[in-house]
């Protein structure tokens, strides 16, 4: 419970922002009046799934909530910087899904994940081998490797949203190029 | 002389035979009774659709008697017998047949006339899954079929939030063909009135039936991948009743940092309707992580039309929602918003409506999942309820990309309210990163997977995962055989793989198939739609076979473990 306050709490801007961005996709297009009515209704409710006392089966769920492998705790972010060593866009088996870049810190080469996500489609982002690079995340133990879950990357000025302040991994639209069905002609093997 | 003579004796032989003859007119039978068509029905009719016809009849008044082939199986009449000219409502049979209607003279039977009749089915189906510019879309819609696999129109949606949104209203459906073999396995051609999907708008789905009114399908053209059902429809008089719901699918693009983004959003709950009036609505939402639990809300449905499709808007979001009809008790949804797409479906909680609570779930197996542009992971596993504690225990495999927890005990809380709408909660941390789902329970005499079953795999609850770290779909059913023995016979079976070696191109396959279990030992046929060539160099593989050995757990009944699962597609991998 705590931590999830302090998630909610010390994200500031970002977690708000996702907040806003949510209810608008959500709520948007009704009445003022219902919107503000529905609004607070949700807030209400997704501050106490977040933070506050519950009723029934919700206050048991978060009362005793465990913390999985992927679990994201955005207040234990770091950021990383370094040189791109190498780019893994096929992983090997045992590695966490998606891709991944090799980064060369002071502290030695960490693998920073980019989840499913980023990398997809007609025109990825391109990392560069050399480039330096600066990652914001969190380091987790997954499969028994020290595995740095990257929620933004920064390189060469351009900066590139991987998950959100829950962990969750998020669709740049930018870099997905043109993504329409019937463009077989475009996937290759 | 002679001449003369011969002369009037010809001429009293023509007087006497004239005499003769007009005295025969007076007693010949009347003119033969006719009988026509004289109002037909039309050449295609929807099954249990009416239509007035009618016959003339000549040279009589009694009329005429209405019959059909097959018999037994090809509909009824209303009046069944009229008079000439007068219409009787004929109605068609409940499935697709040929039918061919006859009108018999009351008065001689020898004497009818018949007209024929396509009588289709319609059939609603959707799917999700990815298409090959990565995005997620989902698909529902209703085919009308007859009975020798001829598609003759139909309505759908398509929606992948990111340039192909069906409408407003939906694409129709104007042809297409149904082809199976002895199997129940094959495809389906849908040709759709929207060049932008599937390939120059036809789409080619695959499919496996398990029965005559149940298939599993996944998309089969190269264009994406998906799975998802197709059902027997049956449209009701009107939609009524309480109802839990699941969707799942992906958010519009918002701004985070200066990006365009969006992430995978689920969203579950109860409510009631009138067909009409949405009410008593609650759901829970995870957008992202980002949860909102039980919001009340209220809505309106409009429709259905002749193929079942109406429409759903709620006052918890403005996002405009299309449903299609299988039943009284289950709706496929779809969300038809440009900026946005989900998929799911809504079924009845029965007459337990009001009545449900934590004694309505005993033992049961469930399991839930990503949509391919969420947080990709998977579960499936089976608790045990002690029901007055409010608890549970059980075993679960869980894959969070790639990182497994494998046969993991699982324990926690649930609780259900009257109204179906509960919860159950994973306490001791064995499912990984699924510790929280939503659970809205369904009317216990309802197959979720196959509606159209009225006698086996009855009851259960929709799932929707309100974790903040994953979220996805799924369905949690009662427990009714454990036993290794009975786990043999005919099966049909449908998956959906995630597989990311090479994320540029996609991360999805999809299987249907059949086989049999024999002491454990799987075999089959499958089809395997793998546009993103990642278990094959072929998109769209047929004929692929399928085997492995199912050891059961000797801790847990009901679970087994399939570790040399294979599928031998023409380019093996």
């Amino acid at each position: 419970m705590r931590r999830s306050r302090q998630s909610h709490r010390q994200t500031g801007e970002m977690q708000d922002f996702i907040e806003r961005a949510i209810m608008n996709q959500l709520f948007r297009g009704l009445g003022a009046l219902a919107l503000l009515g529905i609004f607070s209704l949700g807030l209400q409710d997704q501050s106490q799934a977040q933070g506050q006392g519950q009723t029934g089966a919700q206050a048991g769920t978060d009362a005793v909530r465990p913390v999985g492998p992927f679990s994201y705790d955005a207040p234990k972010e770091t950021t990383i910087s370094g040189k791109i060593s190498s780019v893994i866009t096929r992983p090997a088996a045992g590695m966490v899904w998606g891709a991944h870049i090799m980064v060369e810190t002071p502290a030695g080469t960490v693998d920073a994940s980019l989840g499913t996500l980023l990398m997809r489609g007609k025109n990825p982002p391109s990392f560069v081998e050399g480039e330096q690079v600066e990652v914001t995340g969190e380091m987790k133990t997954l499969n028994n490797q020290q595995v740095f879950l990257a929620r933004m990357v920064k390189v060469e000025g351009r900066a590139y949203m991987i998950r959100n302040v829950n962990g969750f991994p998020l669709r740049d639209k930018e870099d997905s190029g043109e993504s329409r069905a019937g463009v077989r002609k475009d996937v290759q093997p | 002389m002679k001449t003369r003579a011969l002369s009037a004796a010809m001429v009293v032989i023509a007087i006497v035979g004239l005499t003769h003859c007009s005295a025969s007119m007076t007693t010949i039978p009347p003119q033969p009774i006719t009988v026509a068509i004289s109002q037909f029905p039309p050449l295609t009719m929807a099954n249990n659709s009416t239509a007035l016809v009618a016959a003339t009849v000549a040279n009589d008044t009694a009329g005429v008697n209405w019959s059909c082939t097959p018999v037994g199986s090809c509909g009824t009449f209303n009046p069944t017998g009229t008079a000439s000219e007068a219409t009787t409502i004929y109605t068609a049979p409940a499935s697709a047949a040929m039918v061919t209607i006859i009108a018999t003279s009351v008065t001689d039977s020898s004497q009818s006339a018949s007209t024929g009749v396509d009588v289709t089915s319609n059939f609603t189906f959707y799917l999700s899954g990815l298409e090959t510019g990565t995005n997620f879309y989902a698909v529902a819609g209703t085919a009308s079929i007859d009975s020798e696999g001829t598609v003759i129109n139909g309505e759908t949606e398509y929606n992948d939030a990111d340039g192909i949104t069906s409408g407003p209203g939906p694409d129709d459906i104007v042809g297409g063909a149904l082809t199976v073999d002895d199997t129940g396995q094959g495809t389906l051609m849908l040709i759709t009135s929207n060049p932008s999907v599937g390939v120059g708008g036809t789409e080619t789905l695959g499919i496996q039936y398990v029965n005559a009114n149940h298939a599993l399908i996944v998309q089969f053209d190269g264009t994406a991948t998906s799975s998802g059902s197709l059902d027997f429809q049956t449209i009701p008089t009107t939609l009524g009743g309480s109802f839990a719901f699941a969707l799942s699918g992906v958010t519009p693009t918002y701004v985070l940092g200066s990006r365009e983004v969006s992430n995978s959003l689920v969203t579950g709950g109860v409510f009631t309707t009138d067909g009409v009036n949405v009410t008593n609505g609650k759901a829970d939402v995870n957008s992202g992580g980002t949860l909102v639990h039980g919001t009340a809300f209220t809505g309106t449905l409009t429709g259905p039309d002749a193929f079942g499709r109406g429409t759903i808007t709620t006052s918890f979001t403005d996002d405009q929602f299309s449903f299609y009809i299988v039943g009284p008790e289950v709706i496929r949804i779809i969300d038809v918003d440009e900026g946005d797409s989900a998929v799911g479906s809504a079924c009845g909680q029965g007459d337990t409506a009001g009545g449900f609570g934590d004694s309505i779930l005993g033992s049961a197996v469930f399991e839930a999942q990503s949509n391919s542009l969420g947080f990709l992971y998977d579960i499936a596993g089976e608790l045990h309820t002690d029901v007055m504690a409010g608890t549970y225990a059980g075993v679960a495999d869980t894959d969070e990309q790639g990182v497994v927890a494998r046969g993991s005990a699982i324990s926690g809380a649930y609780e259900i309210a009257s109204n179906g709408y509960g919860q159950i909660t994973i306490t001791n941390g064995g499912a990984e990163d699924v510790t929280v789902m939503g659970m809205y329970m369904t009317d216990p005499t309802l197959n979720l997977l196959d509606p159209n079953n009225t006698t086996s795999g009855l009851g259960g609850a929709l799932l929707v995962d309100i974790d903040t770290t994953l979220n996805g779909t799924g369905v949690l059913l009662p427990q009714s055989d454990t036993v290794t023995g009975d786990f043999a016979g005919t099966y049909t079976l449908g998956a959906q793989m995630f597989d990311v070696t090479n994320l540029t191109i996609g991360w999805e396959v999809d299987f249907v198939g059949n086989g049999t279990v024999t002491a454990g030992t799987l075999s089959g046929t499958a089809l395997v739609s793998d546009p993103f060539f990642t278990l094959s160099e072929t998109g769209e593989n047929s004929g692929v076979a399928i085997a492995g050995t199912a050891v059961p757990d000797g801790v847990n009944p009901g679970r087994y473990t399939i570790n040399d699962f294979s599928e031998e597609l023409g380019s093996p991998t």
